[in-house]
């Protein structure tokens, strides 16, 4: 049925780069759409109804209080401290560790603080897990500290009416209740050691209480197969840097993960091609995720498929592997080329299984990793300190259970959404409001807060005292950052008080924290500096802190006060990593292969398999603007979930392409808008969690302001027997047209432009380079001396630039042939096989010479490291102010992220359909071009040329003409269409006369006070983050005129990415790791043909494919 | 109906009403440009502060360094406000560390704001005089560290009895410096003498040749580009 595009016709290296299938089949609307470049200049608010949507959106996540006077600018207020605080210098920030739990797993953060407020969030670079790097939900929780949307006090609900309520009374309420025989605790798994001890404590004083865990993602599975394998409960924890051989079964390690940032630190070690290591990485997986993105060979399978599988990986291992037999079909020598790998590399290999997968094959997989040797090697098994035997489900049901059976008169909520995560055959939400006294602890008044009598707002965690445990088991600390914005309270505090370990502070301000405004957080502890132990733990300066401190008394030992110290300082206790257990594999039977994973799809009800959403998780981050507009890695989607489903399961089941399909188990239906994409395995749906949320906010959906839900609810379907896949739903596709919004084909230049991509993709390299490992293997041992030219060793971009400039000129002036290597460099390139006919030339006049600058600032991004993961577009976000604009807005092709991450699939040519494609990304910032075609074309100078090579923006000047967004070729440009930093309108929106004036400004906190907040009607873009760069010299420059560092300045970006994929610094300073990296023979430009002169290179990718097993790959490179 | 001419006599108007207009316009245009020009919206901005503190007084009789104040001049983008405290070290009585240290002019009203502050540990607000637009982005150590004395910005504020805005901080203005810094740069252990004259040195200067010789000594090369101020 589907028929090639013509025009997409082969390009000679047999294999075709794509964006969407619209793309590949040649779709008219696109067509159509990609004539205009800013895809619509249209009216900017079409109905009132969409505009209503985006003001909110927008208030919600951004709100800016502007004042109107005369002629004369209002004249502003200072209002210095009356005591400045001992250290604090106003406007200079500081930084400050501190941790952020996702998944019951703690992840060490430092933040950015600037006049008291966390501004930016980043990983600790001292501690393994993170080495600095962050994923895009630590970069976010910024955005929800400070939403405005968080409620402001206890609300009670008496006789069915909500009315406020008061900490006092709340406290009252649950002291007098401890004692009762009817009390049970429900809180979401937690690391923390301090909840760990306090629940002992409490339930140890009242005998009586139960205690519930329960959380809608959770290594519950794994946790089961570890029991079945050892008899104990274990965690892996993945050392990826030793592995040479990586399998992920339906696993994410590198895409929504806890251990995310750990997992790619050690993933992209294994693949520092340029040095001689490069690990292989094979991902089976029944969605598309962005492991299998990165992985060198991926093979989609059906959810009940994969079980199977491993269990013939594992037959193939008992039998000894044979070799690969090219005559087989695609699966069965995966099975032979997988298990000949990992017989090959014992103790150097991973068996990696998803969360979702039954715990038999978590089980398996343990007895794998055990027979190889990688227990110990790559896989460290540690135990989780508290954790439950029962799975989370089971306990929820065990609580409903309880309630209906009226043992529960008190039910407190610690944190999470039960209601909304709950599987919906437990009734969990019915029995919840049937309990007599039910107090939900939580930052948003949500779901499970309305059906409880009493919502307790929460201190975020950046926000309180508590401590946690990293996946390697590492106790770290958490620190207030800043006074709770809304005097709430956290799990910890409210436990202490409840176990009557601390009395309840004096009326009036909050708890003890003060009701100071002027920024005088306890941020370092240090009034305890001189006491001793003794009293120390007995310091009553704040309840979480206390009882933070006595739980690591004993461990802090004599030398309490210095070891809070620096435990506060780092973030974390040296030396608490657990000792990895390495238990004897029990012998348990397992099913035997049973060859269904051999069973190509044969039509019929397909599965439907829940993922945790990339951008929300599991619904908690619903309300956050930034992950709601973040394009997910693989289809782009943007503001919604939709049935994800490969071209063939869409034909056979009428499925079409932005139409409602409504999927059916017995009584049960949800309806999800399809999205078709390639490379899913057939008979396989697949949707995220999370989304279609009534009670979460302005943002994410509110149905008492009647505000519309983001997304679909998946919920009716997501039952405790199909937790994490439904075997068979019936498919009724109803023909109504819905709305998805997916950026993959925004900013297309135009049909010959969008021709021309797969012209200019792989020949020429003009836009994406790869190639394998054994060419690039070849290559180094023919070129030794660039072989291993890495950062700072060999020769470097420096001694380059100043060749360029030469063979520059040469061009210029006799237009010579071109050599082999595009550049005209003095050195050779990888991968070879691009030759380009467009020798780069200066546009320097002759005999001009100007006077040497000081710097020339550079980027690099290595494709080779690079995981898709996000974390940069967010971290981006975040430093520069970048608004949120909406789904109406980003379906007008307005998003205004600064970086996007382009992605292609890659096909043979002679697959039209895309089934299994490969994928190829790109992150894009502004290329900070030196010939820039946006600058010829300003009329009022507003984007120039900076001495030291930056592509500058004047915010102010720009009369947004938008020449330059049309003229630039790498399409990095965003316009500003409408206010959208605008906070007269945040008045109008429903609900907004809960707040008063100050919280109007609440957003305002958030934003980084070195970037100008751009208004309507003007371009902006990537900078380089040019206030780091101005605010290293400026530092440089007092500190005696010393010199800036060789990577002394980083970007956004950079301190982002987990992977170490993005080098910043002076190309011209030898010994950066920039100019390093434009010197690697791996470097190319973007759009090299053009003549533009980007200072920013990307690395290429290289693939490293079982020489037997893909003819995709090994022909990329010749 | 007949149709309407105007009256003969109307034409010796008309090129009088064609000239007024002509006239207006160019002259509302130019009071226009001329009314929102920097150095007349920002020269003399003169705004009365919650407490009268005299800068003549503290800075310029009693010679009181104006890093002893604004004492994060030299390693912040801001010449901060100081704290109420810095003030309480002569003016406060025992209302700082609860040790008599100072109560200067104890029985005046004026000082009531401070005593307040103090207090109650409200900040007083003062009214910001030199006020850049939000799109600029002015980095006071950059150029106290590197020889500009605050007088080049600011004027003698030693001799002001209220803090007054003498320089357009208009961006040529800005630019005027950063392309010809000679004649503004000092030894930058002088910035805060106001009063700073290179002719009474021994032997004296001309400000050229005494700016000239630190320039090349502290190797200043402003940079002039956009992102320099503008992020």
């Amino acid at each position: 049925m589907i028929k090639p595009n013509k025009q997409n016709a082969e390009n000679g290296n047999g294999r075709r780069y794509w964006r969407s299938l619209d793309e590949l089949h040649g779709d008219p609307q696109l067509d159509a759409a990609i004539d205009h470049e800013f895809a619509a200049a249209a009216p900017p608010n079409g109905d009132g109804v969409s505009r209503r949507r985006w003001l909110q959106i927008m208030g919600a996540s951004m709100a800016f209080g502007t004042t109107l006077a005369g002629c004369r600018y209002p004249a502003e207020k200072l209002a210095p401290f009356a005591f400045r605080p001992h250290g604090r210098t106003p406007g200079v920030p500081e930084s400050f560790s501190t941790l952020l739990e996702l998944g019951g797993v703690a992840r060490p953060v430092v933040s950015i603080s600037y006049d008291g407020r966390p501004i930016k969030l980043d990983g600790n670079p001292d501690h393994p897990d993170t080495k600095g790097g962050s994923d895009k939900f630590i970069q976010a929780a910024i955005l929800q500290l400070y939403d405005p949307d968080r409620s402001r006090q206890p609300i009670r609900k008496i006789d069915g009416a909500s009315t406020d309520s008061t900490w006092e009374d709340a406290i009252d309420m649950l002291r007098s209740r401890s004692g009762d025989t009817g009390m049970a605790v429900l809180c979401e798994p937690a690391s923390s050691p301090t909840v760990q001890r306090l629940k002992k404590k409490l339930l140890a004083g009242n005998s009586a209480t139960r205690w519930f865990e329960f959380s809608s993602i959770s290594p519950d599975n794994s946790d089961a197969g570890a029991r079945m394998a050892f008899g104990d409960t274990l965690r892996p924890v993945h050392e990826l840097a030793r592995a040479e051989v990586v399998v992920c079964l339906d696993a994410d390690p590198l895409g929504v993960d806890p251990a995310v940032v750990r997992n790619s630190v050690g993933f992209t070690a294994s693949r520092d091609a340029d040095h001689g290591h490069m690990s292989r990485l094979y991902s089976v997986e029944c969605n598309f995720s962005t492991t299998g993105a990165s992985a060198d060979h991926r093979l989609p399978l059906r959810f009940s498929q994969i079980g199977p599988f491993l269990a013939a990986v594992e037959a193939a291992l008992d039998a000894g592997p044979g070799k690969v037999d090219p005559a087989q079909p695609e699966a069965e020598r995966m099975v032979a080329a997988i298990a000949g790998d990992l017989q090959s590399h014992p103790g150097r290999s991973a068996i990696i299984v998803g969360d979702s997968q039954p715990p038999e094959v978590h089980a398996r997989a343990f007895r794998l990793n055990s027979r190889l040797k990688n227990i110990g090697q790559t896989v460290s098994l540690v135990k989780p300190e508290g954790a439950m035997e029962k799975s989370g489900v089971e306990q929820l049901k065990e609580l409903t259970e309880a309630i209906r059976s009226g043992a529960v008169q008190t039910l407190v909520i610690l944190g999470g959404n039960p209601v909304f995560y709950a599987p919906s055959d437990l009734g969990f939400d019915e029995a919840l409001a049937s309990v007599t006294n039910s107090v939900h602890l939580s930052l948003y008044h949500d779901e499970t807060s309305r059906k409880c009598t009493w919502h307790l707002n929460a201190a975020h965690p950046l926000e309180s005292w508590g401590d946690g445990r990293s996946v390697d088991g590492s106790v770290l600390l958490a620190q207030p950052l800043i006074e709770p914005l809304f005097h709430g309270w956290s799990a910890i505090e409210l436990l202490a008080v409840m176990t009557g370990e601390a009395e309840p502070p004096g009326h009036g301000h909050g708890h003890g924290h003060g009701g100071d405004d002027h920024g005088s957080e306890k941020k370092t502890g240090k009034k305890t500096e001189h006491k001793t132990a003794e009293s120390f733990v007995h310091d009553d300066t704040h309840i979480g802190m206390v009882a933070v401190q006595a739980t690591h008394h004993d461990q802090m030992g004599n030398h309490s006060a210095q070891t809070w110290e620096k435990g506060l300082h780092d973030g974390y206790f040296e030396g608490t990593a657990a000792t990895p257990a390495s238990p004897p594999v029990k012998d348990v039977k397992l099913p035997a292969d049973d060859g269904s994973w051999r069973t190509a799809w044969s039509g019929g009800e397909p599965e439907l398999v829940f993922r945790p959403s990339p951008g929300i998780y599991d619904g908690r981050f619903a309300n956050n603007g930034w992950l709601q507009e973040l394009p997910e890695f693989i289809t782009k989607l943007t503001w919604d979930n939709a049935a994800l489903v490969s071209p063939t399961t869409a034909t056979a089941l009428n499925m079409e392409q932005g139409k409602i399909a409504d999927l059916k188990v017995g009584e049960h239906t949800i309806s999800l808008p399809v999205y078709i994409l390639p490379g899913l395995p057939a008979g396989t749906i697949c949707t995220w969690l999370g989304y279609g949320r009534e009670a979460a906010g302005r943002v994410a959906g509110d149905a008492d302001y009647r505000i519309d839900s983001v997304g679909k609810d998946i919920r009716p379907l997501r039952t405790s027997g199909n937790w994490w896949s439904v075997p068979a739903v019936s498919v009724v596709p109803t023909g109504t047209s819905y709305l998805l919004v997916s950026t993959q084909d925004h900013f297309g230049i135009d049909a010959i432009g969008r021709n021309e991509i797969n012209q200019r993709m792989a020949p020429q390299g003009d836009m994406i380079r790869e190639g394998s490992w054994a060419s690039y293997q070849e290559f180094q041992a023919a070129h030794p001396a660039d072989g291993h030219s890495d950062h700072g060793d060999g020769k470097t971009a420096a001694d380059e630039h100043a060749a360029d400039e030469h063979a520059a000129d040469a061009h210029g002036k006799d237009g010579h042939a071109e050599d082999d290597h595009g550049h005209g460099h003095g050195h050779a390139h990888w991968p070879t096989g691009h030759h380009l006919h467009f020798p780069n030339f200066d546009l320097t006049p002759a005999g001009w010479t100007g006077e040497p600058v000081a710097h020339k600032w550079g980027m690099a991004i290595d494709l080779n490291r690079c995981t898709g993961c996000n974390s940069c577009v967010i971290a981006c976000q975040a430093e520069n102010n970048i608004p949120v604009v909406g789904k109406d807005q980003v379906s007008r092709g307005r998003e205004m992220q600064w970086m996007r991450i382009d992605r292609y699939f890659i096909t043979e040519t002679d697959d039209t359909d895309g089934q299994n494609p490969l994928i190829a990304h790109q992150p894009v910032t502004c290329q900070q071009c030196e010939n820039a075609p946006c600058e010829t074309v300003c009329p009022v100078a507003a984007t120039v040329h900076s001495d030291e090579g930056l592509n500058d923006m004047v915010y102010n000047r720009c009369i947004g003409t938008r020449y330059c967004g049309n003229n630039c070729p790498f399409k990095v440009r965003r316009f500003n269409y409408l206010n959208y930093t605008d906070s007269q309108t945040f008045i109008k929106l429903p609900g907004a006369d809960r707040l008063d004036k100050a919280n109007l400004q609440l957003q305002n906190m958030m934003m980084n006070p070195e970037v100008t907040i751009r208004s309507r009607g003007v371009m902006e873009k990537c900078t380089f983050c040019v206030q780091r760069i101005q605010n290293a010299r400026i530092n440089a420059r007092a500190e005696g005129n010393r010199p800036i560092g060789p990577n002394e300045i980083r970007t956004a970006c950079q301190d982002a990415c987990p992977a170490e994929a993005i080098y910043f610094g002076d190309i011209q300073n030898a010994e950066s790791d920039v100019s390093g990296a434009h010197a690697n023979p791996r470097a190319y430009s973007l759009l090299d043909s053009l003549n533009v002169l980007p200072r920013n290179r990307y690395l290429a990718r290289v693939r490293n494919p079982h020489p037997d097993l893909d003819p995709h790959v090994a022909r990329t490179a010749h | 109906m007949q149709e309407f001419h105007f009256p003969n006599w109307v034409n010796k108007f008309t090129v009088l009403v064609i000239v007024s207009v002509l006239f207006l316009g160019g002259y509302l245009a130019t009071v226009l440009y001329a009314a929102t020009l920097p150095s007349t919206v920002n020269v003399g901005h003169r705004p009365m502060q919650p407490v009268p503190y005299s800068h003549k007084l503290h800075a310029g009789d009693l010679k009181i360094d104006c890093r002893y104040c604004h004492n994060t001049v030299e390693g912040a983008a801001f010449a901060a406000i100081p704290p109420t405290e810095t003030c309480g070290n002569c003016h406060g009585g025992n209302r700082v560390n609860g040790q008599e240290i100072g109560d200067i002019r104890h029985d005046s009203n004026l000082l009531d704001p401070v005593r307040e502050s103090l207090e109650t540990g409200d900040p007083i607000m003062w009214v910001k005089v030199h006020d850049m637009p939000d799109f600029v982005y002015f980095n006071h150590s950059a150029h106290v560290t590197r020889g500009v004395s605050c007088v080049e910005c600011h004027g003698r504020v030693d001799k002001m009895e209220v803090v007054e805005q003498v320089k357009p901080m208009a961006m040529s203005w800005c630019l005027d410096c950063h392309r010809n810094p000679a004649e503004h740069i000092r030894d930058p252990a002088l910035v805060t003498h106001l009063d700073f004259d290179p002719m009474k040195l021994d032997p004296p200067m001309s400000r050229e040749e005494y700016g000239k010789m630190w320039s090349e000594k502290l190797d200043i090369k402003p940079n002039t580009s956009c992102s320099t101020c503008h992020r």
